[in-house]
């Protein structure tokens, strides 16, 4: 059985159960809500007259169930800490406060909890295409030792200034075509080493200024990713549910970043 | 409205019951000892309204579109790479930058305007014209001497017959001239508005060096995107940006002719 517990406040506990092969059920307090789910969105009134909305979204990377109050988004509480306390006075706050009671500081609304969730999910994703991107380029520097060795066999026999036959309309020396095979092996590995500590230093970035970070980072592996099919158009349909994956995730946490940055 | 509420005293600016001993209102920010005073909340939504989405969004438009075409024409070459497209890849990015320079015009032709490459202008592109050849010079001349093979654009040249003018207004000119009013004038002014000036001109910089499509030039063109980002910072025109930009690219070409 799945369940989302929402605790709107120290007197309000919202909870969503789903029974396998049963209907969903909302409870309020530990109480059985009555009311009729109407196009994924059920909605009802507490006591005290705020209306609630719970909604089951669904987007490319998953599924969502989201309640609001008041028209106001509320975190489920997985996504909240449990001592919830103002950072400029650390006097304890409640997650609906906008505002610190004892120092007035500005506190943002409570879908600020459901942003930091997005941009940590980003960050996440930005460590991991510097390991993939560091692993890629190791790994394929030694898969193409045999073929540069091949090849520099090939070239052995002629001298470094013999002019070769035009390769896709350019004319080489066999000197510069060895520096060529030579780079080819050795630039895979530069090149992914460089994404890679690209991707670090973003990913630290990341954690004081979430927005150009993600940014960059997306920039980054769109691009790498065009550069690749570019070379080799085959390349753009390989991992194409990993690719659009990386590219959903960073695209929450630009709008989790933008979201926290307009608070 | 809330189990902890006190019972007795109601925000005066907003209603809501407020919290025993709470010196400020949870909801609205408003001092409770003084009522009387502008409520912070006011204050805080007093500025104009900044649609940061939409701003990113024409950034992500105008960038998307750009790596489209160079996808579609990078895809071209690699089925005909003795194919002359060249000339078509940059009549494609003119038309894109166009289109939003157009759409922009107000803000772009500000920054076009001859009055804004004045005295301050002049010696800050000199400036950042002996800061860029210097550096990147001295940058490009030890990356060579690795031996890592560039791009011979007169590779081109020799390849579809062109002269020395065309191979300036292609490589030199047209480049110039679209990257800086894509660049330092649209993007740059909207990631302004979104990051700042500090942060916009970081992210127009990397956006700019990855658009290359060589992980090997990042880091260098990264630099040269701070560059000319800088001299529209600082003289408030894309006039410095475009002579730097297009004096860099031909002394290149010019580099590559003398071998």
């Amino acid at each position: 059985m799945s369940k989302i517990e929402w605790q709107v406040d120290s007197g309000t506990q919202i909870v969503l159960r789903k029974p396998p092969l049963l209907k969903r059920k909302v409870e309020l307090n530990g109480q059985r809500v009555d009311g009729e789910w109407n196009s994924k969105r059920f909605a009802f009134t507490l006591p005290d007259g705020r209306s609630v909305e719970i909604t089951l979204k669904a987007d490319a990377i998953s599924r969502t169930t989201e309640l609001s109050l008041d028209g106001k988004l509320i975190p489920d509480i997985r996504y909240v800490p449990k001592d919830l306390r103002c950072k400029a006075c650390n006097a304890e706050v409640q997650l609906l406060d906008e505002y610190c009671a004892k120092c007035g500081h500005s506190l943002g609304t409570p879908a600020r909890f459901l942003h930091r969730h997005s941009v940590q999910g980003a960050t996440s994703a930005i460590w991991l295409l510097a390991v993939l991107f560091a692993i890629f380029g190791v790994v394929m520097f030694f898969l193409m030792r045999d073929t540069t060795q091949t090849a520099l066999a090939n070239l052995a026999p002629f001298g470094d200034h013999e002019v070769l036959q035009p390769i896709d309309g350019v004319t080489y020396t066999a000197g510069e075509l060895r520096a060529r095979v030579i780079w080819e092996q050795r630039g895979v590995l530069i090149v992914n080493l460089i994404l890679a500590a690209i991707m670090v230093v973003l990913a630290w970035w990341s954690k004081r200024r979430a927005l150009p970070a993600i940014l960059i980072a997306t920039a980054v592996f769109v691009v790498v990713q065009v550069t690749g099919a570019i070379i080799d158009p085959t390349t753009l349909m390989q991992g194409l549910v990993m690719k659009i994956f990386v590219i959903a995730v960073l695209i929450k946490g630009i709008k989790g970043a933008l979201s926290a940055a307009d608070e | 409205m809330n189990s902890e509420s006190a019972g007795g005293q109601d925000c005066a600016q907003c209603g809501v019951a407020l919290r025993p001993a709470a010196l400020f209102c949870a909801r609205c920010g408003t001092r409770v000892s003084a009522a009387e005073q502008e409520p912070q909340a006011a204050i805080e939504l007093a500025g104009p309204t900044l649609d940061r989405g939409q701003e990113l969004r024409v950034v992500g438009w105008l960038y998307g579109l750009l790596l489209v075409t160079s996808l579609c024409f990078g895809i071209a070459y690699s089925v005909n790479p003795t194919g002359d497209f060249e000339p078509w890849q940059s009549l494609v990015f003119g038309i894109v930058i166009f289109a939003f320079a157009v759409r922009y015009r107000t803000e772009i032709l500000a920054l076009l305007r001859p009055s804004t490459f004045d005295g301050n202008a002049r010696r800050m592109l000199a400036m950042a014209t002996v800061i860029q050849f210097a550096l990147l010079g001295a940058v490009f001349y030890l990356l060579e001497q690795t031996g890592i093979p560039f791009e011979r654009i007169t590779d081109e040249m020799k390849l579809h017959d062109y002269s020395l003018w065309q191979l300036l207004a292609l490589y030199s000119l047209a480049p110039a001239v679209c990257e800086e009013i894509a660049f330092r004038g649209i993007i740059f002014d909207r990631l302004t508005r979104v990051l700042g000036e500090r942060e916009g001109w970081l992210v127009q910089a990397a956006l700019f060096s990855v658009l290359h499509l060589s992980p090997v030039i990042f880091p260098t063109h990264f630099v040269m995107g701070l560059i000319f980002g800088w001299l529209r910072l600082r003289t408030r025109s894309l006039i410095p940006g475009m002579i730097l930009h297009a004096a860099w690219n031909a002394a290149n070409i010019l580099l590559e002719l003398r071998g």
